[in-house]
């Protein structure tokens, strides 16, 4: 079929009556569930993929494509406002979409992000109409070989992240890796780091570490006893307006038309991702910015408009490998796939010849949602940008269960909770002192990628299957890698005077340390499971965490020279203020709880003393705080047995008692 | 909303089907149906969504439901090679009614090379959608010289690369190296697409839909004792005309029973089947009732036709006979036992 015309009965499907209520529908439940912290777009797509069954695949193919540009841009939102990323993608809108909003430019920030959405998602469809024809070669550029330098380039974007101390950031980057590293070694598929646990075997996933490291550890320090905090100051800057933010986008062209290409490019590579886009993209707007650099970090636009623009722009591009080669590159490819295996659709060769009219429907129903996601959300803005007023000390305990109960959807894994409680609390540590939280998140995200890339490369090298030199992509990504390492030596010295030392990091640097030395320990005991890399890394992580604790003694030893006379002492500098006592022991305690009682009845012991402890001090107050407590309780209940209906292990005293 | 040409004929015909459906139950299944009534049971996929088990556990979920009247929701718990959600079939309480789809002879394989995993006594085979064999694919201009000592390229993922590539290999007498680390089929043809290795395997049924999608590939051989109906062009294995009957012709007896012997084990290991088991520890009255409810299902037209519609191939076998054939295979790997440790030995 000719391509225009193709293209022609794609547009046509879409803005079709009463067809085009389908991407609309489609768009509208994506925006609403991707507000739910862990449900993202593939969850949706699965409940979908069973009631959409007996329709007719054009019909559902504009529903997936709406579902899959629905989700990207309303994950920004909660980032900007509260600091929590809806969905992987949007973390790299942590960087300066959070500061922003805090400064007073919330309404700027979310419209900002809106426009550089659409923008973003036109440029990238645009980029993936001009190179479908030639998709196959350019596909089959992309080897282990540049798979992994893509991922080191990801990597190099840490070096753009503002941080006070490069040292921490370095530490934080290598600790992300060590992460990504459990579960099972790639190459010999022996298991590793997962002491005995089989759930385990299969590594830590991407949204509990996600929802831990920043959502966690955010409700952990809206939790407090005190009844305070709005979720930004409610001082809207004068200057902020939903006009402003839409015309920055159009202020920077250039960088939008950078960001764009680059999350297209980088979406379609089977396996890489629509979050290493974002991350990508972030570091080259550092990187090639004119004029003030300072402001990266603290609140930027061009920091904002750069991930939101590549990340839109990655949607078009995920669902190549999908549609040119039949194979699953990203999520939203997966479920693709399955939508296709069920309703009869052949991908690959077909797609882009005889049906290509089906890939262009697909194509314009994801633009379209795109665009009307973006225009909902600068129509909206005054009225989100309103949510920063909020209590967020009585929306914290709800999201908590919500996050806890979307993470138990995800896969029924206790694993997953266990994961983003612990990582929540040590989130709120490193938060706390300053430990920053993107590298490490930035380094588990492409730690996976990397390794097993590097894995597959050094094997083909071995067997002469690979001359690294003669492939046009790799030497590429060479040079883009090399670039960006020359930019780094002429950073360093501005974030190496910068740095300071706080003395929390003497204890975090030593516990870390610790943690660290016994992994160590157990890989250079372990076998063929822990590869040379897997070792280097963590000697890295020892190496860097004496490091931080040599020099910050130092620094100690010169103000609070008795601090080595009294140990007891060292415990101090990691001591919360008293009002998070509570919660933080309480969300320790979560996690005893569920091993102990069950899911249900740990919630609902945890929401009644929550209650009970921030209740009026009567004894209706009282009494008004254990009854919520045990409603939420039962209500947690119905929803794991009778609504998710989840395949959850029995608790330890429901094993001890037979029930 | 369009609706699919002749959905709403199948939809108004639906409830006459099931009636007939209904009446052409034998009696003991009959009994079952109204033990099964409004019960909530769970079909646990160890694997992905939208993967080669996906649809199958769609239509076969469907389909339990409207015989028995149950609810069947679909858990998709993948992860450690299977295990995770292999054992939570296994380690069910026998009052959740978890029941499992996936191929029981990941066990056996995993049983050869030492992994930790459950045994196949801990599960009660109720009955397989399909019977798989394994196919071994080549880029479509590449020559493949079926006597040559030179060194070969196997993209592996997964962690059955024992019984479906050096087992065989051994049966061949070729020299094969893996190349580790590739994440899914997909990555694997990609990887021979693009000739970082000579070769790639897979499942049969789900290698013919992707090399219709990708192009440029070719199955060269499957791990058959004869021709596999899917790849009938192709080479095959074990058995009287088969690969490893021809290059054996020249070596003497014993050489020639030993590699024969390997090629027929591999045969059998190779198969894959999508069979659907539950916990050894349910009550037997009721895996009794499963059996019966089960083979009715699989075996049913509506079944058929569904699935057809789809694009998803049915062979399907009661859980005795998938049982007979499990024992088979496992019998014959006590009997080659020595000979397996040996071979698992040199490859590690």
């Amino acid at each position: 079929m000719p391509y225009f015309e193709a293209l022609g009965l794609g547009v046509a499907g879409v803005f079709s009556w009463p067809g085009i209520l389908i991407p609309i529908a489609g768009t509208l439940l994506a925006m609403i569930t991707s507000f739910l912290p862990g449900v993202g777009s593939t969850s949706l797509a699965a409940l979908l993929l069973v009631l959409t069954i007996n329709w007719d695949r054009e019909s559902v193919l504009l529903l997936f494509g709406a579902i899959t540009g629905g989700a990207t841009f309303m994950g920004s939102i909660t980032a900007i406002l509260f600091n929590i990323p809806g969905g992987a993608s949007s973390t790299p809108t942590l960087l300066d979409g959070y500061p922003l909003g805090k400064n007073g430019y919330a309404r700027t920030a979310i419209a900002c992000a809106a426009t550089a959405s659409a923008v973003g998602s036109i440029l990238g469809v645009i980029l993936l109409m001009v190179v479908l024809p030639l998709v196959r070669p350019f596909l089959l550029e992309f080897g282990p070989l540049e798979r992994l330098l893509v991922g080191i380039w990801g990597l190099m974007t840490i070096i753009s992240v503002p941080t006070g101390s490069p040292m921490k950031a370095s530490l934080m980057a290598a600790l992300g890796l060590v992460v990504a590293m459990f579960g099972v070694d790639p190459a010999s598929g022996m298991p590793r780091w997962n002491f005995g646990s089989l759930s385990l075997s299969g590594g830590f996933g991407l949204v509990p570490v996600l929802v831990g490291v920043f959502t966690i550890s955010e409700l952990i320090s809206w939790m407090r006893t005190v009844h305070l905090e709005k979720a930004i100051p409610n001082t809207a800057a004068p200057d902020d307006s939903t006009r402003k933010g839409i015309r920055s986008v159009f202020q920077h062209p250039g960088l939008v038309l950078r960001s764009s290409m680059i999350g297209s490019l980088v979406g379609m590579i089977p396996g890489v991702g629509g979050t290493v886009a974002g991350f990508v993209a972030y570091g080259q707007s550092v990187q090639t910015a004119k004029g003030d650099k300072t402001q990266f970090g603290k609140g930027d636009i061009r920091g904002l408009i750069a991930p939101e623009a590549a990340v839109d722009a990655k949607d078009g591009g995920s669902l190549l490998p999908a549609l040119a080669f039949g194979l699953p590159g990203s999520e939203a490819g997966v479920m693709l796939l399955a939508v296709f295996a069920v309703h009869g659709i052949v991908p690959g060769l077909p797609m882009l010849q005889g049906q290509l009219q089906l890939t262009f429907l697909l194509v314009v129903a994801l633009l379209f949602s795109n665009l009307l996601t973006s225009a909902l959300g600068i129509a909206a803005t005054p009225w989100l940008a309103r949510l920063k007023n909020l209590r967020i000390d009585r929306l914290a305990l709800p999201c908590m269960i919500v996050s806890i109960l979307a993470l138990l959807q995800l896969e029924s894994r206790l694993l997953d909770v266990y994961t983003a409680i612990g990582f929540g609390l040590v989130g709120y540590f490193w938060r706390a002192h300053g430990w920053p939280r993107v590298p490490f998140v930035i380094a588990f995200v492409l730690g996976s990628l990397i390794e097993t890339n590097l894995v597959l490369t050094s094997q083909l090298i071995e067997f002469g299957r690979i001359v690294p030199h003669e492939r046009v992509a790799s030497v590429v990504l060479f040079v883009m890698i090399f670039g960006s390492i020359l930019w780094l030596r002429t950073k360093r010295t501005d974030s190496e005077r910068s740095a300071r030392a706080i003395g929390g990091d003497v204890v975090l640097g030593a516990l870390t340390t610790l943690v660290a030395v016994v992994l160590a320990l157990i890989a250079f005991n372990g076998g063929a499971a822990y590869s040379s890399y897997a070792k280097g890394l963590i000697l890295l992580c020892v190496g860097l965490g004496m490091v931080i604790v040599g020099w910050n003694l130092t620094t100690l030893h010169r103000t609070d020279i008795a601090l080595f006379h009294q140990p007891l002492r060292w415990a101090s500098h990691l001591v919360p203020p008293s009002e998070q006592w509570v919660p933080i022991t309480l969300m320790a305690l979560l996690g005893i709880a569920i091993w102990i009682t069950g899911v249900s009845m740990a919630i609902g012991l945890l929401a009644s003393i929550w209650f009970f402890y921030r209740a009026k001090p009567t004894l209706f107050g009282r009494l008004r705080a254990l009854a919520f407590g045990m409603l939420i309780g039962f209500g947690t209940f119905y929803f794991v047995n009778n609504v998710a209906n989840l395949l959850l292990p029995d608790s330890m005293l429901a094993s001890m008692l037979g029930i | 909303m369009k609706t699919h040409p002749g959905i709403a004929r199948i939809l108004s015909t639906g409830s006459l089907l099931l009636a007939i459906l209904v009446m052409a139950i034998p009696a003991s299944a009959q009994q079952c149906l109204s033990m099964l009534e409004d019960k909530r049971f769970t079909l646990v996929v160890p694997y992905s969504p939208g993967g080669g088990y996906d649809g199958y556990a769609r239509v076969f979920a469907a389909q339990f439901e409207a015989l028995t009247g149950s609810v069947m929701r679909i858990r998709f718990l993948p992860g450690a090679g299977a295990m995770i959600g292999i054992n939570a079939v296994a380690q069910a309480d026998p009052s959740d009614l978890v029941l499992g789809l996936f191929n029981p002879t990941i066990l056996l394989n995993n049983k050869i090379v030492g992994s930790d995993s459950p045994e196949t006594s801990s599960l009660v085979l109720l009955g397989s959608l399909n019977t798989d064999t394994t196919a071994w694919i080549k880029k479509e201009d590449k020559q493949v010289l079926f006597d040559s000592s030179e060194p070969r390229l196997f993209a592996v993922p997964g962690n059955s690369d024992f019984t479906r590539v050096l087992l065989p290999g051994y049966a061949l007498g070729w020299n094969i190296n893996l190349i580790r680390g590739y994440t899914g089929s997909g990555e694997g043809l990609f990887a021979v697409l693009r000739e970082d290795v000579d070769f790639f395997f897979s499942s049969s049924i789900s290698m013919a839909n992707q090399i219709q999608s990708l192009g440029g590939l070719t199955t060269f051989m499957t791990l058959t004792a004869g021709p596999d109906p899917i790849f009938p062009e192709a080479a095959y294995l074990a058995g009287a005309g088969g690969v490893v009957e021809q290059l054996t012709r020249e070596l003497n007896v014993e050489q020639q029973r030993e590699r024969q012997e390997i090629a027929r084990l591999s045969v059998e290991l190779a198969k894959s089947y999508r069979a659907i088991s539950i916990s050894s520890s349910v009550d037997s009255r009721l895996v009794d009732c499963l059996l019966a409810v089960v083979e009715t299902t699989i075996f049913s037209n509506e079944l058929q036709s569904v699935a057809a519609e789809q694009n998803l191939t049915l062979e399907p076998i009661d859980g005795t006979a998938l049982k007979e054939e499990v024992d088979r295979a496992e019998a014959l790997i006590e009997s080659n036992w020595d000979l397996l440790q040996q071979l698992v030995a040199r490859y590690q």
